[in-house]
């Protein structure tokens, strides 16, 4: 036993406590700060433990948890998105300005996202998707004054609680097929009974734990949700959603199918293959209709879970290197973008309109360029991250033999250049109208901190791509059980 | 006495299925919660009907846990429905006119 391995989930869970109890203790108005203080020292503290970990696995608890090189990068994908969080939360009406729990509940979703990628066990993997999901339904209730938002937390609540039963379900079937919870122990017992693989038992559960998945990582046809909750909750909290919850779904696929089954992955490549292929072309296709640039990220979120998914759908480690890649360039991205659409909001009544937008990138031209960056990253333009990672995961389908993948991810990417391009067009065009561009706020100075930070990670990242691949490729090494 | 693993498995495919067919019929909130909660019990018969059948405990803890969270879903679940109900329900006499005369 090494608990002193487990170090980044105990600071994590001390300052989600702290952050909590202050934010029910009456504070003097100078200390209104401190919950959001504390929560970023402690994401600080835990990625640099993170980087003194960086090695060889340690197991805590058993081997409930594994800290390896994968739980520790993915590590860093979820505390950047919690940290941009508490920064876009920063001060803002709807979040840590008025509700000081905002802070803890951000904590206690981004510990949950931890235990989540850092799990050896489905009771911790299960326990970690759940804390994250409790916290997020609270989250995105948070402005209980405004319908909408209320509507937006009952929607993800009942739906995400469908998608737990069904992850119950099937974690329940994985266990009777293989008799251990253990992720290594369920890898060894699929290695040494061959004709485990094909089991009806292990198909329900694998169909079972697809589904469940693809409600918390909104793939379609489990996507009806995202849309509305994303464009009902608090902007900070969509940024978070749309980052961190991804991420996390996206490691537990990772650890589970590339990880724990693969010696099944005959059972289930062309399932996560066709689940990408509508996800991705739905996806795309329903960001094309939306007016509100909220709910367009919100449908842009969908189809990029559909690139996403191409990673797990190979199930070789140069898929998972390209898709933990891709999660970095797609978490710069979308922070950028929601950064950008948090400062129009605070400035005009309903900035989350594409009207809003118009003029924008006149009036402040460096938002105009954050906004582009990531706008153009995401549809994939080269010489930007966006590019650089889609190109390696639909190369990673190409070798693994799914070239009919990377052509169904080629095509939705042109698609998706209308709808990235059109907010582009219109933030540099002409304003709708006198009045959405008169009123001008002082420049919140953590939103432009997180706008900026974005910018400059998409283009480094493109720059930095090859010793960042290497340390993605010894990430997705270290998905594979010995 | 013992019980076959079938007969767990009936039972919680059984709960499985009403509780599917409940959340896709019901349009109350309450009813798509007391659902969701018929199908996580139905995840819970199978854990610990594999539990016994392999003689390992952890599918029994892993139960324990499902309970928790179903009880932490339910809490908030109750609380949404609460702060939904009350911004719904507006204060207004002249709304209160079902007797007039």
């Amino acid at each position: 036993m090494n608990a002193g391995a487990a170090l980044t989930l105990y600071v994590m869970a001390a300052v989600t406590v702290a952050a909590i109890v202050l934010a029910v203790v009456p504070l003097p108005a100078s200390a209104r700060r401190l919950p959001e203080a504390i929560g970023i020292a402690g994401i600080v503290a835990t990625l640099a433990i993170t980087v003194t970990q960086w090695g060889e696995r340690q197991v805590a608890f058993n081997g409930e948890l594994r800290i390896d090189r994968f739980g520790l990068l993915m590590t860093w994908v979820i505390m950047i998105a919690a940290l941009a969080t508490l920064l876009l939360g920063w001060g803002e009406p709807a979040a840590a300005g008025r509700r000081r729990e905002f802070t803890g509940l951000v904590l206690a979703a981004a510990t949950g996202m931890m235990l989540t990628v850092m799990s050896g066990d489905l009771i911790t993997l299960f326990i970690g998707i759940e804390l994250l999901s409790v916290s997020l339904y609270i989250l995105c209730a948070m402005e209980v004054a405004r319908e909408r938002s209320l509507e937006s937390g009952l929607k993800y609540l009942i739906t995400g609680s469908i998608g737990t039963a069904l992850l119950v379900y099937g974690f329940a079937l994985l266990y009777g097929v293989t008799g251990t919870t253990s992720l290594a122990g369920i890898a060894t017992r699929l290695d040494s009974v061959g004709g485990l693989a094909s089991d009806p038992l292990l198909i329900a559960a694998i169909v079972l734990i697809v589904v469940a998945l693809g409600f918390k990582a909104s793939a379609v046809p489990f996507h009806m949700w995202t849309p509305d909750v994303y464009q009902g909750a608090p902007t900070p909290v969509t940024a978070f959603m749309g980052t961190g919850t991804k991420a996390a779904a996206m490691g537990a696929f990772l650890l589970l199918f590339t990880g724990a089954t693969s010696q099944a992955s005959g059972d289930w490549r062309g399932l996560i293959g066709a689940l990408a292929v509508a996800t991705m072309v739905v996806g795309n296709v329903g960001a094309l209709l939306q007016d509100n640039v909220k709910r367009m990220l919100a449908w842009s979120s969908i189809a990029q879970a559909g690139y996403l998914l191409i990673g797990v759908a190979v199930g070789t480690t140069a898929g998972a290197e390209a898709l933990i890649y891709y999660l970095f360039a797609y978490v710069a991205m979308t922070l950028a973008a929601f950064a950008i659409v948090i400062l129009r909001e605070r400035e005009v009544e309903d900035g989350d309109q594409l009207t809003a937008m118009a003029g924008y990138g006149r009036a402040r031209p460096w938002a105009g360029v954050v906004m582009t960056l990531a706008m153009v990253s995401l549809a994939g333009f080269p010489p930007f991250a966006g590019f650089v990672g889609k190109f390696l995961l639909f190369g990673s389908a190409v070798d693994a033999g799914m070239t009919w993948l990377a052509i169904v991810g080629a095509v939705a990417s042109v698609i998706s250049v209308v709808y990235y391009l059109r907010v582009v067009i219109v933030m540099w065009g002409p304003p709708a109208d006198d009045r959405s561009t008169v009123r001008r706020l002082r420049v919140p100075p953590a939103v432009a901190a997180v706008a900026v930070t974005g910018a400059v990670a998409i283009v480094g990242l493109a720059i930095a791509a090859q010793p960042m691949l290497d340390v993605c490729a010894d990430a997705a090494r270290a998905l594979i059980i010995p | 006495m013992n019980v076959p693993i079938e007969a767990y498995l009936m039972l919680s495919l059984a709960l499985l299925a009403l509780g599917l067919v409940g959340v896709m019929r019901r349009r109350n909130p309450l009813m798509l919660l007391l659902s969701v909660e018929l199908m996580l019990n139905a995840g819970n018969v199978s854990l610990i009907g594999f539990s016994r059948l392999w003689d390992d405990p952890s599918g029994q803890v892993f139960a324990l846990v499902v309970m928790v969270v179903a009880a932490a879903e339910v809490v908030i679940g109750l609380g949404l429905v609460v702060a939904i109900f009350r911004s719904r329900t507006r204060l207004d006499v002249d709304e209160m006119s079902s007797m007039r005369g």
